[in-house]
């Protein structure tokens, strides 16, 4: 059964949650995963280099091997939840641009920088996503 | 590793030239000693007048007198034992505690998506979890992805779906993500092990050997011995694997941890005997423990190596489960209409 206009208009809203809010903070925790593991090369001198002999030892090139793989994971993970983000406003967009009153309703509870209620826990990134650092 | 004591660059130069002068004194004060260096002088002569590799690298005989005679001798001791603070400097490497940093870090993103961590240790666990904060500003996986499910309960067709497949195994891919996380940490972990062993024994080598040839150098003494204790092999069992905990763990099927292929390593210690009744038994017992010290480093790092690689291999296979895709069925509504929307195939409200 299709959704009343004030059901379509909330439903719209849990849409634009997931994409504005939800997924987001997910590309941050994996954006910012990745620059943290991004950031571990600093200490291969101190894990992985010989002063005596010069170079690097024979851990470091399979360690860092499966670390520029893990950094990549992370990276890529945020690269692909930021997409589907993209794409469920553009859903909740197409939506209301067909839809004068669940538009009005959309502008109402999201209008001036605001966001309608979270659940528990639920909490919007605390900004941009960091830039991804791939190797 | 308990005690551990860093030595520098600085410090096991200084150690080496503790020893070759140490060697080179005793040489010169006692008397077989001595009389060892005269023949192995003049050996060297011959050598060298005869075209032959000689003893002591570089060796240029003396331009007056006898090779065997006091000047000569202690300038030859020189050549031959110059050396020595080279086999000590080998093995300098920065202080490995700099790289705890890399661990903190991998915990970290660890506990960012699984927060329950366990320490494990030759199969047995121990009660304390490992107490690391997540990542500033990150959510949990597990928790986002079930409030994501939430919002979407009224939405249907097949983008709605996928997303939401999409979404649900994203706490799977984070699991892998998890594991090889820990892999690095646990790696790491006997990285800085072995690397503080090999530093440890190498100065236990350089002080056993000073203590010999002093006990050389005694009133009345005729030969000394003594033994140094190597913790080399015992590196890699010295280490309590990290890993999560298994009430909380999603089942990451086919990758490999580094920590179970390691599996339960025993701990071996093991004696090098450095001693004798001249120096050069003394100089060659140290020459054996540092043989042996290099030895054990490359077994106990090619072990670590070998794992990583198969912990690389087997991601590689599951590359694909590691890394979602965003959802094709998804993403190929990108500037869709609300007609294309609510086909079968797309996204609506019910």
């Amino acid at each position: 059964m299709a959704p009343s206009e004030w059901q379509f208009a909330a439903e719209l809203s849990e849409l634009r949650i997931i994409g504005k809010v939800d997924l987001p903070a997910m590309a941050y925790t994996f954006a910012a995963l990745n620059n943290s593991i991004n950031a571990t090369a600093a200490n291969d001198n101190a894990a992985f280099a010989l002063e005596g002999r010069g170079g690097y030892d024979q851990v470091c090139r399979d360690w860092s091997a499966l670390r520029n793989s893990l950094q990549n994971l992370f990276g890529g993970t945020s690269t692909n939840v930021q997409t589907a983000a993209d794409v469920m406003l553009q859903i909740v967009d197409a939506y209301a641009s067909t839809d004068e009153a669940a538009k009005q309703s959309l502008e109402s509870a999201w209008g001036n920088g605001k966001t309608p209620a979270l659940q528990q826990g639920e909490t919007p990134p605390p900004g941009p996503a960091p830039a991804i650092v791939t190797k | 590793m308990a005690g551990f004591a860093y030595h520098s660059m600085g410090d096991l130069q200084r150690l080496g030239e503790k020893i070759r002068d140490k060697a080179i004194h005793v040489t010169m004060t006692q008397d077989d000693s001595y009389g060892q260096a005269q023949q192995q002088a003049n050996n060297d002569a011959t050598r060298y007048h005869t075209g032959q590799q000689t003893q002591a690298p570089g060796y240029v005989p003396p331009s007056s007198g006898r090779p065997d005679d006091n000047g000569n001798l202690e300038a030859y001791l020189h050549q031959a034992y110059a050396g020595i603070p080279r086999l000590f400097t080998q093995f300098a490497i920065p202080n490995p505690d700099g790289a705890r940093l890399s661990l903190d870090a991998l915990y970290q993103a660890a506990v960012t998506v699984a927060p329950s961590l366990e320490i494990k240790k030759d199969g047995n666990e121990l009660t304390t979890p490992l107490q690391v904060g997540d990542v500033a500003g990150t959510v949990p996986v597990k928790q986002t992805v079930d409030t994501i499910v939430t919002h979407m309960k009224r939405w249907e067709g097949g983008a709605a779906d996928g997303f939401e497949l999409y979404v649900k195994g994203l706490e799977t891919s984070a699991a892998y993500q998890r594991e090889i996380a820990l892999s690095l940490a646990n790696a790491l972990e006997v990285q800085i092990s072995i690397r503080k062993a090999m530093l440890t024994d190498i100065w236990e080598i350089g002080d056993k050997t000073y203590k010999a040839l002093d006990d050389l150098d005694g009133w009345c003494s005729n030969s000394a011995k003594v033994q140094a204790k190597l913790t080399i092999l015992g590196a890699i069992a010295a280490v309590a694997f990290v890993a999560t905990d298994g009430a909380a763990a999603v089942a990451v099927e086919g990758l490999q941890s580094f920590a179970a292929i390691m599996g339960a390593v025993p701990a071996l210690t093991t004696q090098e005997t450095i001693g004798g009744a001249t120096v050069p038994p003394i100089l060659e017992g140290m020459a054996n423990a540092i043989t042996k010290l290099n030895q054990g480093v490359d077994s106990q790092q090619q072990e670590v190596a070998q794992a990583l690689q198969k912990v690389n291999q087997s991601l590689d296979r599951l590359w694909g489960q590691a890394l979602l895709p965003a959802p094709a069925n998804l993403t190929k509504l990108r500037g869709a209409g609300r007609g294309q929307l609510e086909q079968p195939d797309g996204f609506y409200a019910t």
